[in-house]
């Protein structure tokens, strides 16, 4: 427990829209053995693995990652928590080792929605179908709902989240793993087919398959190599009614509640009291440009009513952190697995290991995971030194 | 490797329901009901809690993120809680975690299926290769069938009948009343009365670090994936997670005054005795038949649906623990797997303070 | 390996399920199939009034009590209007909104209907400055949550 706990390798494929040529198992083990390279061990060293996949439905396949993921003779754990899956199993996976389980431990998420014929009413599947079966919920017209709150509160237009959208998308071309990645304008997204209003085709993050892998260790392995180090986790989960997050005290929808209660207790573990000036980089689960928005926030970047002057500076490169450097989970978003990018990303960062894409004197890092309907959010605060 | 006890995870209170289909309550419903229960149990309320582990399948929910609806009612409110696609005890050994992480030090877990709003069976079904299995008709009860012919061709099973008519017996005076329904549709050569009873599940406990049962010992264990691979006539994984469970909590098997066996059908429980160590391989079925300890309320036979199963195993030991009186220090087995047919298996060890 | 021995199989999921709704959303929608009134009931410990009726309050985690009537009228919070058809889901152009009717303390979904949605700028202008509706029952109430649907006062 007081021994601290780093990420010591990181294994991603790239992520594309389908992969006709691979088998599940096949994008995963990519994925894993550049991992343990990474990190400079052999498979028997992995005391645990945990896996990652988030619905089912998406690759047609029930428990895919039983037999992509989960390892013969190791022990093994599926965890489902919707968007939020890769980052809740790293959070897992922390766990794992604090409690003694393990002292290392391999962290696998998958995605495989290039086999899905249609996302979206896969995705209308995820609401109550008892009061809300019959609208036409779906995460784009999730987003949308949000976009119109915050739109009226704060008099946000749709240039911005064409700006942020814009951001993300030329951002992506530094990135390798982003495979069809192209700068998008303002203007661009904008001429895009609108979706639910006032969310545009170009807005909408693509359909990417994908496997990333992280491998965790204790203190006394990850100290010898180059770690990035957990200073600080969260994780909350709210009600699932949208209603009900309108008028309560806690803060309304547009506010992430949860995301700002996991900020918080990562904050308070990593000794973050100025996460603008102490944090280098966000690498922030944003599938949409209004998920951003929110979340600085809820991040404590900004208060609320000075949101939208945030997101012009933001928009302008004016802000002063860096945000999603490796494009974001606008750019590409493999749902199982997109949490746990923006850790690997964030890990890579701190590093000193993203290529073109590194930030530069990276040394504290935040990821955020986003689950359902902005129900579930996770905080990981990585860092280059031991904590 | 085997768990060091760090703070030990103790259980606080308990609770299941087991029953036909009422439509009188949604599922979030049951489950309110259920975990509204097992906290009364504990003494709490869910103001003292600080995070909740759910172990639910979206198939069987029917809802492509099942927790989103169901979490709440579990007690996620604004609070840490983390979903397993997995078996209950999958989501119990991770709240112990937690606990003995030091994150938290009140947990809930909660299970639940409700066959009476999807096809179970049905769903299994997609679990399995598309290509070579799927094809063939693979499910969770053709794969218990195969399990069984292949132990029938090993062992003359010459306890086969009266196991399977204890079994029932136990089941029925568990439950207080006749099993109504007949069990499910068995595949050959498994017969009806050696399932499982397809029931509305749910199950929670409450997770502490004090209480009068104390997890001494978790383990896991991993098979392979693909049917072919296995050693169909073992559970090798299992086998792994029970024998590490109890290297964790220092005991050996002919301490045990309980066992829970969480199998789909009997000769899963029988074969789960072995891989305990409980019984010699080929005698699983006599042993059960002779010790009223062992899956004592009849285990799936008395309700059954993944993912609650292991959960619901785990309850009848804890009622089994408080009822028993002898000095002996009372010690139980919980073991059970989850999917695909019982790839991954968990075990844990709980005694009596 | 030639590329055109690369299999790729069709498949398709198709399940059904039953949705069991309880006693009190079932009689939520009775009322409203019946008696055209929308109900909510309150939590006695936060005194919110729940609408949807459900039979206990997550926030609090306790068991809600009395069921009350909600008014017909209310205010949007939050709309979307769909432009794209989604497989299996019904025909845009759609609007859609969570709406809070008067004395409850939890907006409802619900479609919104009789705008203009040819011009969706224009809509959407009028949805951000035109927030109060009024609930509309349908002439064929079958007792699901589409027996009723907002419209602009």
């Amino acid at each position: 427990m007081s021994d601290p706990v780093g990420i010591i390798g990181v294994g991603q494929t790239p992520y594309r829209k389908r992969n006709s040529d691979k088998s599940a198992g096949e994008l995963a083990r990519t994925a894993i053995l550049e991992a343990l390279s990474d990190a400079g061990l052999e498979p028997d060293a992995i005391g645990a693995v945990i896996g990652g996949v988030a619905p089912d439905a998406l690759s047609g396949i029930g428990d895919i990652d039983k037999a992509a993921i989960a390892m013969p003779g190791k022990p093994y754990i599926h965890v489902n928590t919707g968007g939020a899956t890769g980052s809740s199993a790293l959070l897992a996976a922390k766990t794992w080792i604090d409690a003694g389980r393990a002292d290392v431990v391999l962290v696998v998420a998958l995605e495989r929605m290039g086999q899905a014929a249609t996302a979206q009413s896969i995705f209308n599947t995820i609401f109550d179908p008892i009061y809300e079966k019959d609208f036409v919920l779906t995460t784009i017209t999730m987003a949308a709902l949000r976009a119109t709150m915050l739109m009226n509160r704060d008099g946000f237009t749709g240039e911005h989240w064409a700006g942020i959208a814009s951001r993300n998308f030329t951002q992506a071309t530094r990135n390798p793993l982003v495979i069809g990645a192209k700068a998008r304008s303002v203007a661009d997204v904008l001429a895009s087919p609108v979706l639910a209003w006032p969310i545009h085709l170009y807005e909408a993050c693509p359909i990417s398959e994908g496997a990333c892998a992280v491998v965790v260790a204790r203190g006394d392995i990850a100290r010898s190599r180059n770690t990035a180090w957990i200073h600080g986790t969260g994780g909350f989960s709210d009600t699932y009614s949208m209603g009900d997050r309108m008028h309560r005290a806690e803060g309304s929808l547009i506010e992430m509640v949860p995301l700002r209660r996991a900020a918080q207790v990562a904050y308070r573990q990593a000794g973050v009291t100025d996460p603008l000036s102490q944090l280098d980089l966000l690498e922030l689960q944003a599938p949409f440009a209004i998920i951003e928005a929110m979340a600085y926030p809820a991040l404590g970047l900004c208060d609320i009513d000075a949101n939208r002057s945030f997101v012009d500076k933001v928009i302008a490169a004016d802000a002063p952190i860096a945000i999603n450097p490796s494009g974001g989970a606008q750019a590409a978003n493999p749902v199982s697995a997109t949490a746990l990018v923006r850790i690997a990303e964030a890990a890579l960062q701190v590093r000193g290991n993203a290529g073109d894409r590194q930030v530069s004197d990276a040394r504290l890092a935040l990821a955020t995971g986003q689950g359902g309907a902005t129900q579930f959010s996770t905080v990981c605060i990585l860092g280059s030194d031991v904590p | 490797m085997p768990a060091r006890a760090a703070t030990s995870a103790c259980i606080e209170g308990y609770a299941s329901s087991v029953g036909e289909a009422d439509a009188r309550r949604s599922l979030p419903e049951l489950i309110f009901g259920v975990v509204s229960e097992a906290l009364r149990a504990a003494g709490c309320t869910m103001n003292d809690v600080d995070g909740v582990v759910i172990a639910a399948h979206d198939l069987i929910d029917g809802r492509s993120l099942s927790s989103m609806i169901t979490g709440p009612a579990a007690g996620a409110y604004l609070r840490d809680e983390i979903r397993v696609s997995d078996d209950g005890l999958v989501a119990v050994s991770l709240a112990a975690a937690r606990i003995q992480a030091g994150e938290a030090s009140k947990v809930v877990v909660a299970a639940w299926g409700r066959v009476s709003e999807g096809d179970v069976e049905r769903s299994s079904r997609v679990a399995f290769d598309p290509v070579t299995e799927q094809p063939l008709g693979l499910s969770d009860r053709a794969v218990s069938a195969l399990r069984a012919s292949a132990y029938l061709r090993l062992h003359d099973c010459p306890a086969r009948d009266r196991a399977a008519t204890e079994r029932r017996r136990r089941a029925e005076a568990s439950t207080q009343r006749p099993l109504r329904a007949a069990p499910c549709e068995a595949v050959f050569p498994l017969r009806p009365d050696e399932s499982g009873l397809p029931s509305d599940a749910v199950a929670a406990v409450v997770l502490g670090i004090e209480g009068p049962h104390v997890i001494t010992g978790i383990g896991h264990g991993t098979d392979p994936a693909r049917i072919g691979d296995r050693r169909i006539a073992q559970f090798d994984g299992a086998r792994r997670a029970i024998a590490d469970a109890f290297a964790a909590a220092g005991r050996t098997p002919a301490e045990l005054t309980v066992a829970e066996l969480g199998g789909a059908t009997l000769f899963d429980e029988a074969m789960l005795l072995e891989a305990a160590g409980l019984a010699a391989p080929g005698t699983g079925l006599d042993c059960y038949a002779d010790n009223a300890w062992i899956n004592h309320a009849g285990g799936a036979a008395a309700g059954d649906c993944y993912p609650c199963r292991g959960l619901l195993r785990m309850v009848d030991a804890l009622r089994h623990l408080d009822a028993q009186t002898s000095r002996r220090p009372a010690i139980a087995l919980v073991a059970g797997g989850s999917a695909v047919a019982d790839q991954t298996a968990a075990a844990v060890i709980i005694e009596a303070r | 390996m030639n590329p055109d021995d690369l299999l790729i199989l069709p498949g398709n999921w198709n399940f059904d399920y039953q949705y069991f709704a309880g006693e009190t959303a079932s009689r939520f929608f009775a009322e409203l199939r019946d008696h055209q009134q929308i109900l909510g009931r309150r939590c006695p410990s936060c005194e919110r009034l729940l609408i949807p009726a459900r039979s206990y309050c997550d926030a609090c985690y306790v068991e809600t009590g009395e069921w009350e009537q909600v008014g017909l009228s209310g205010t949007i919070e939050a709309f979307a209007i769909i432009q794209t058809q989604f497989p299996g889901l019904p025909e845009p152009p759609l609007a859609i909104g969570f709406v809070t009717l008067d004395g409850a303390d939890s907006a409802i979904l619900n479609f919104i209907r009789g705008i203009d949605l040819s011009d969706v700028d224009a809509a959407g202008e009028r949805l951000f400055n035109e927030k109060r509706v009024s609930v509309e029952f349908s002439d064929n109430p079958q007792g699901r949550i589409t027996d009723f649907h907002f419209v602009l006062d």
